[in-house]
């Protein structure tokens, strides 16, 4: 390398103003919220703390998150948790959710112009409070924090508060649909945990877990596979649940995150490679895929969470197992519609199809049995029809048809059209 | 007289007469297609190294004929047979003509019947026979079969392979849309070189291409998951171009993992002159002689210099000195 020489220096250094709108910028705010719930989550985890309780505040004039997840010491806070960036010397916690280590401060950016964040864990307790602007406007990076007395929070609690919201976010916040939705997907993202037993709370209220659930009976069963590829562990499981066009496709949960809901894209096979586009036909179809790894910087998500990536090794593998596991899954499907179709058309006699999907019995897609191969009735396949016929219809302005009808020397609008196709017939494809 | 096309051109006349549905035609009197039955099945049998071919399970189109499963039955000795079929009105008359009761018949397109068989384990040599120019979905059933086929197992396809009808006035615009009906965007590049597409051939390597890279693509996620001895890799063994009427393509790839490559090269598939794994494909022409000059040049082979060129045509002798041994031997029988 060549000498480098001060004089030669070039600055290169990154303003905290671009910083800030880089890692704000493509992330919504109701997924940004999530990331917070995440850290609480990789909290409870890592004490080993069971009666876990997060609750949520939110509205026009203020963000506000506390937990009883164990709590954050403060060494961790002074040495890794408030870093933008996981570093390399910071422990992993196993099997966490968080893993970028840019949750936290990146929702905080997003929502605030000023907010603090308090802990207490081993009878410490602390307050690290930021003004945005001010941090910005300064060449350090740093941020400083407050000992507190110790009695003003519980032993392993942690509250997250925002004092002033942007005002774009206190306008958000205002919205009562927004926070209808947030609960929507805070209900989806932790479906696995707030079944297990985690509570979350917003704005008082607990959220009750959006499940997902799949059919099965003797003769329905549901399929599951498991692999594992460099030390993650997937697991998928195929079956149907009732036909509801919104819920039907694949779920993705990452180390019990859910991260994709519902996908009915090419990124989970949907048309592609023998599997058709999503369907209304498919809609009884659900999938789960599940990623789990003590590191979770192996898992295929995105940042944002709020997907797959696609081009991750370990998910391409996955794809593949998912691809042949819905196979007979929509093969089935795809008989059920044609069942319809042929009872309507009086060619079958019954359904069994309709019915062993009917008959079976509801379970959590995570409780109910399941088996390595999907098994499913045979279908009763329509009568044979040798003497196959089509209708022809078409509109004539009635004066013409009443002129054929007495050329023709017939009497109802029917009778014409059977004997000019069968005059056209006789001339032009006589002899077949 | 031309004796043997003529023979054979009553009996496919005859036999189309026949049929009221489904295929027109009698695919054991199409002699190219006979030869080519008879060369697979030569591939097929040295697929014995992988394992017993008694084992082996067939998948294929056997209309009502059944002139493949007859034959890889009694040569092969397979008897786990099943037969895609999507005629679905005149089941009877299938089940009617199933010359072995073991041959299971499953009812529907290729595309919605393959994903029910291809679950189950085991090898299986499947050819997809398909009777029509080629299509999308046909590339869907490779993708299908290509996630669970076995190491040592075989996929053959035909295809019906008319060279293209480049509109002059807007060639390249022309050429891509009928390519990208055929395959589908992803396999037809937006510059795609509009010279040459006038043969057949052409469009055979280009579909060939796209056959290739399906499977390819499929077999690369697969192996993700697979240990490193475990890891497939498809090998083309046939690309066949034949015409009995319309010009026709046969491909067929054998797949084998890793920890197989000593059975592979065991199989020794090269020994067999019809085999080809590049892009030139091997054609399969069939003499227009008479019973009389195809006895004369049987005993005057392989001295051509004893070919009287007054008589014969350098084409037609070739043709019959490097197939005869898969030529169909054709007299008339008493059906009634």
């Amino acid at each position: 390398m060549k000498p480098q020489h001060e004089t030669n220096r070039v600055d290169a250094r990154p303003t905290k103003e671009f910083f800030i709108s880089m890692l704000t910028r493509d992330i919504a705010t109701d997924r940004a919220i999530l990331d917070l719930i995440d850290n609480s989550i990789d909290a409870y985890q890592s004490n080993s703390k069971t009666d876990s309780r997060i609750s949520i505040t939110i509205n026009r004039n203020e963000f506000a998150i506390r937990d009883n997840a164990g709590g954050l010491d403060l060494e961790t806070a002074k040495e890794y948790a408030f870093r933008f960036g996981r570093s390399a010397s910071n422990p992993l916690t196993p099997n966490s959710v968080g893993q970028f280590g840019v949750g936290m401060k990146r929702t905080l950016f997003k929502i605030a112009e000023s907010f603090y964040v308090e802990s207490r864990k081993n009878d410490t307790s602390y307050r690290i409070e930021v003004d945005i602007q001010e941090w910005v406007s300064k060449e350090s990076w740093d941020f400083f924090f407050d000992l507190l007395d110790k009695d003003v929070l519980n032993e392993g609690e942690t509250n997250i508060s925002v004092t002033k919201l942007r005002p774009e976010t206190s306008e958000l916040f205002s919205e009562q649909t927004f926070s209808i939705s947030l609960g929507n997907e805070i209900a989806a993202a932790y479906f696995k945990q707030l079944s297990d037993g985690l509570n979350i709370e917003l704005n008082g209220k607990p959220i009750r877990s959006e499940d997902v659930y799949v059919k099965v009976s003797d003769e329905l069963s549901c399929l599951k596979k498991s692999i594992k590829i460099d030390e993650v562990d997937i697991s998928i499981i195929c079956g149907v649940d009732d036909r509801e066009l919104e819920d039907g496709g694949w779920y993705v949960i990452c180390n019990g995150r859910l991260v994709s809901e519902a996908d009915q894209s090419v990124a989970t096979g949907w048309g592609s490679n023998g599997i058709p586009k999503y369907h209304a036909d498919f809609a009884f179809f659900r999938g789960l895929v599940e990623f789990s790894c003590p590191d979770s910087s192996k898992l295929p998500w995105t940042t944002t969470k709020t997907g797959v990536d696609q081009d991750n090794k370990i998910y391409k593998a996955a794809l593949h197992h998912m691809s042949t596991s819905m196979k007979p899954v929509i093969a089935f499907l795809r008989e059920r519609a044609q069942e319809v179709t042929h009872i309507k058309e009086g060619k079958i006699s019954d359904t069994p199809l309709m019915w062993a999907i009917e008959n079976a019995a509801t379970f959590r897609i995570y409780d109910a049995p399941a088996k390595n191969e999907f098994i499913r009735p045979e279908r009763i396949l329509p009568v044979e029809d040798n003497n196959k016929m089509a209708n022809v219809q078409y509109t004539i302005p009635v004066e013409q048809i009443e002129l054929a009808k007495k050329s023709l020397g017939v009497t109802t609008n029917r009778e014409v059209g059977e004997k000019t196709f069968k005059y056209y017939f006789g001339y032009e494809c006589g002899n077949e | 007289m031309k004796l043997v096309k003529k023979l054979l051109n009553i009996i496919s006349d005859m036999s189309a007469a026949m049929s009221n549905s489904g295929r027109k035609i009698n695919y054991a009197v199409r002699p190219a297609k006979n030869v080519e039955r008879k060369m697979m099945r030569d591939l097929f049998i040295r697929l014995r190294s992988f394992g017993r071919l008694e084992d082996y399970r067939y998948i294929g189109f056997g209309s009502k004929y059944f002139a493949d499963f007859i034959l890889f039955h009694k040569i092969l000795n397979i008897s786990e047979m099943i037969s895609i079929e999507s005629d679905i009105h005149n089941r009877a008359r299938y089940e009617f003509n199933k010359p072995y009761a073991s041959i299971k018949m499953e009812w529907g397109k290729s595309t919605e019947v393959l994903p029910k068989l291809v679950t189950k384990h085991g090898k299986s040599i499947y050819w997809m026979d398909y009777d029509g120019t080629f299509e999308k979905y046909m590339l869907e059933d490779v993708a299908i079969i290509s996630e669970t086929i076995e190491s040592g197992g075989v996929l053959a396809l035909s295809f019906n392979c008319e060279k293209l009808k480049i509109d002059e006035v807007n060639g390249a615009n022309n050429l891509h849309e009928q390519l990208v009906k055929m395959v589908g965007k992803e396999y037809v590049a937006n510059n795609i070189d509009t010279r040459g597409w006038a043969s057949s051939k052409k469009t055979a390597v280009f579909l060939k291409n796209c056959v290739a890279d399906k499977i390819e693509h499929i077999l690369k996620s697969r192996n993700y998951s697979l240990l490193e001895d475990e890891k497939l890799e498809a090998t083309q063994k046939l690309f066949f171009t034949y015409a009995d009427g319309a010009p026709m393509v046969t491909l067929a790839y054998v797949f084998s993992a890793k920890i197989d490559r000593n059975r592979v090269e065991s199989c020794h598939f090269s020994d067999l002159y019809f085999v080809r794994e590049g892009d030139e494909p091997f054609d399969i022409s069939t003499p227009n002689l008479t019973i009389k000059e195809i006895r004369h040049l049987m005993e005057i082979r392989p001295c051509a210099e004893e070919v009287n060129t007054q008589i014969f045509a350098q084409k037609d002798v070739d043709a019959l000195w490097e197939n005869y041994r898969y030529f169909p031997g054709f007299s008339e029988i008493e059906s009634f």
